[in-house]
């Protein structure tokens, strides 16, 4: 059955920057630019009025192979050029490996539906609010992300501007 | 805890622009920043401070007055730092008792008035400096008879030498891969012991762990050699020490009476002989600044040519011997993220251990002897245009928002902006 993710987007008003929240309660990922809730990850937006946002993990139905749901990550944004999926997590042993399942199975489910390649940009981010945050080196990661979904992934809270 | 302020000092312009200026040292204080900015600097000046400190109160106590200082730039021959004055300089220490200051070419030192009073505040530290040139004492056969060895690497050879010469096996655990360090009294040698048994001397071994031996080394033997216990500091007195310490009760007693017994009861400790808990207390008390009761560390890149985990073997080696004794300090340059992210990792073992949750569980991921609660850390960083930042902890633990750390994420970042290139060019 095919799944239309862009019939659940809303549009993002105009801001400077705005905060991707999830309570982690069965509720949706939201967009907020009020500071006191939650940001887990901050996106830059300046201003502009072509960004759109979708929540997906507990909004879309993606039904699994073998009934329940299949992995979604919790949100994606776009613009006309730039489309991104976005996981957010709170940090414990093997989040990351848990985010970009999430990150893969919804990229899979968006190609089975449309052509990902229509956007000229694409970016997946792993994003975990807890710190500390220690760097580390995660290329090869990317690398193989890249080579398996044709889609950039970036680990941090820090969403830069779409082109 | 003492304060240092310093600004126009070598590759220091502006210094720290918050607290008047001043960098607080803590019981474990961590300088980072890139080569150049003045890490080293701020550690040195810190450490000649803090041994004027000391040895300013030692000519206080026996000639009753202030120690007075024309220049303070002499001082700093001893780290080799004393052209780093510039027009501008302006440097200040505040400690305990004593406060150092130098500006506009003049040198001040103030000290408490209340001397006698002050002085049982006082914990008197063994000041050790390990400089990064360490492995010169490890690499070539004949340190000792090398000239004009710097006074610092000078100091640590001597320390290093009785460290070696006071164990009674000659065999020390090494902090790094189970390597174990055996020493012959009579032949001199020092050899490297591995796990399987192979040994190579240490002028042969690897430059990781030339580095290491004298760091540990030394660290372990002060920090068993210090210690508070006041009977045993009064029975390893000198006879010098002893008639020096007798005359300051003289000075200081109210009557002849209580002169005479406390001079009484301090031979009686002198011959281990049991005294009087009442007064015992009393000169517990009175008397604690005749001796060296702390070790202050001060140590320059811990983590010189080692792996990451070995890092943290020496960097948990240095806090474990820092939590033997409530006042000893650790200051330590590094280059590392890595040294920052296990201090991390201990002020979070701290945290859990003041949560109550069991020693014998935090164990198993940490060891909770080198455990030091976030409170006790500050990190302080050096930047190029020669200004200082604290770190400010992000809920009490060390901050990860440092250069190092960021240095490392950005090539995961440049790494993705190479992906989207290749994206857009080589499709």
């Amino acid at each position: 059955m095919p799944i239309d993710f862009f019939s659940y987007a809303q549009t993002v008003d105009p801001v400077l920057e705005f905060g991707i929240c999830d309570n982690c309660d069965k509720t949706p990922a939201f967009v907020s630019t009020n500071k006191n809730d939650k940001w887990i990850a901050h996106a830059a937006c300046n201003n502009r009025s072509d960004y759109s946002f979708i929540a997906v993990d507990n909004k879309i139905p993606v039904p699994g192979k073998n009934g329940g749901m299949e992995k979604r990550c919790d949100a994606m944004l776009y613009t006309k050029e730039t489309v991104c999926f976005i996981e957010l997590k709170e940090q414990k042993e093997k989040w990351l490996t848990h985010a970009v399942e999430q990150l893969e199975a919804t990229i899979t489910t968006f190609n089975e539906n449309y052509d990902i390649t229509s956007f000229r940009f694409r970016r997946a981010y792993a994003c975990n609010r807890r710190r500390p945050n220690f760097a580390v080196s995660f290329k090869n990661r990317q690398k193989k992300f890249y080579d398996d979904n044709h889609v950039v992934l970036r680990i941090g809270t820090e969403i830069a501007e779409l082109k | 805890m003492a304060r240092i302020r310093i600004k126009n000092f070598g590759p220091i312009k502006e210094g720290y622009t918050q607290d008047d200026g001043f960098i607080d040292i803590t019981p474990v204080t961590v300088i980072c920043g890139d080569q150049a900015t003045g890490k080293s600097t701020i550690a040195k000046v810190y450490s000649t401070f803090a041994w004027l400190e000391k040895d300013s109160i030692n000519t206080a106590m026996k000639r009753n007055k202030s120690p007075e200082f024309d220049d303070f730039k002499q001082l700093f021959e001893n780290q080799r730092i004393e052209e780093y004055f510039l027009p501008g300089t302006e440097i200040e220490y505040q400690g305990t008792i004593g406060s150092f200051s130098y500006k506009d070419g003049k040198s001040k030192s103030t000290f408490d008035n209340n001397l006698a009073e002050r002085l049982i505040e006082y914990k008197r530290p063994k000041i050790m400096y390990v400089p990064s040139e360490r492995n010169l004492l490890t690499v070539i056969e004949d340190a000792e008879n090398i000239k004009k060895l710097p006074r610092m690497l000078s100091l640590l050879l001597d320390e290093y030498n009785k460290a070696k010469k006071t164990s009674s096996s000659g065999i020390f655990d090494l902090p790094i891969s189970n390597l174990k360090l055996r020493y012959n009294k009579t032949t001199t040698a020092t050899d490297i012991i591995t796990p399987d048994n192979t040994s190579v001397s240490i002028y042969s071994s690897s430059s990781g762990v030339q580095s290491v031996v004298p760091l540990s080394l030394v660290t372990r033997y002060l920090t068993n050699e210090i210690t508070a216990d006041f009977a045993k500091n009064v029975q390893e007195l000198s006879s010098n020490e002893r008639e020096q310490m007798k005359a300051w009760i003289q000075e200081y007693s109210g009557n002849d009476e209580s002169e005479k017994k406390i001079i009484e009861s301090l031979d009686s400790l002198f011959y281990g002989r049991k005294i009087d808990n009442t007064m015992y207390s009393i000169l517990e008390r009175s008397l604690p600044f005749f001796f060296n009761t702390c070790f202050v560390n001060i140590v320059e890149e811990p983590e010189q040519n080692l792996y990451p985990v070995s890092q943290s073997r020496v960097l948990y080696e240095l806090l474990e011997c820092m939590n033997t004794n409530d006042h000893n300090g650790l200051m330590i340059t590094t280059h590392s993220p890595y040294m920052l992210s296990y201090l991390t990792l201990s002020a979070k073992a701290a945290e859990l251990r003041a949560k109550k949750v069991p020693d014998v569980e935090i164990n198993k991921v940490f060891p909770v002897k080198s455990a030091v609660s976030g409170s006790r850390i500050t990190i302080y960083e050096t930047k190029n245009d020669g200004t200082i930042q604290k770190l400010e902890p992000y809920e009490s633990l060390p901050s990860d928002t440092n250069e190092l750390n960021t240095a490392l994420n950005e090539t995961n970042e440049t790494f993705a902006g190479l992906l989207e290139l290749e994206e857009k060019f080589c499709q």
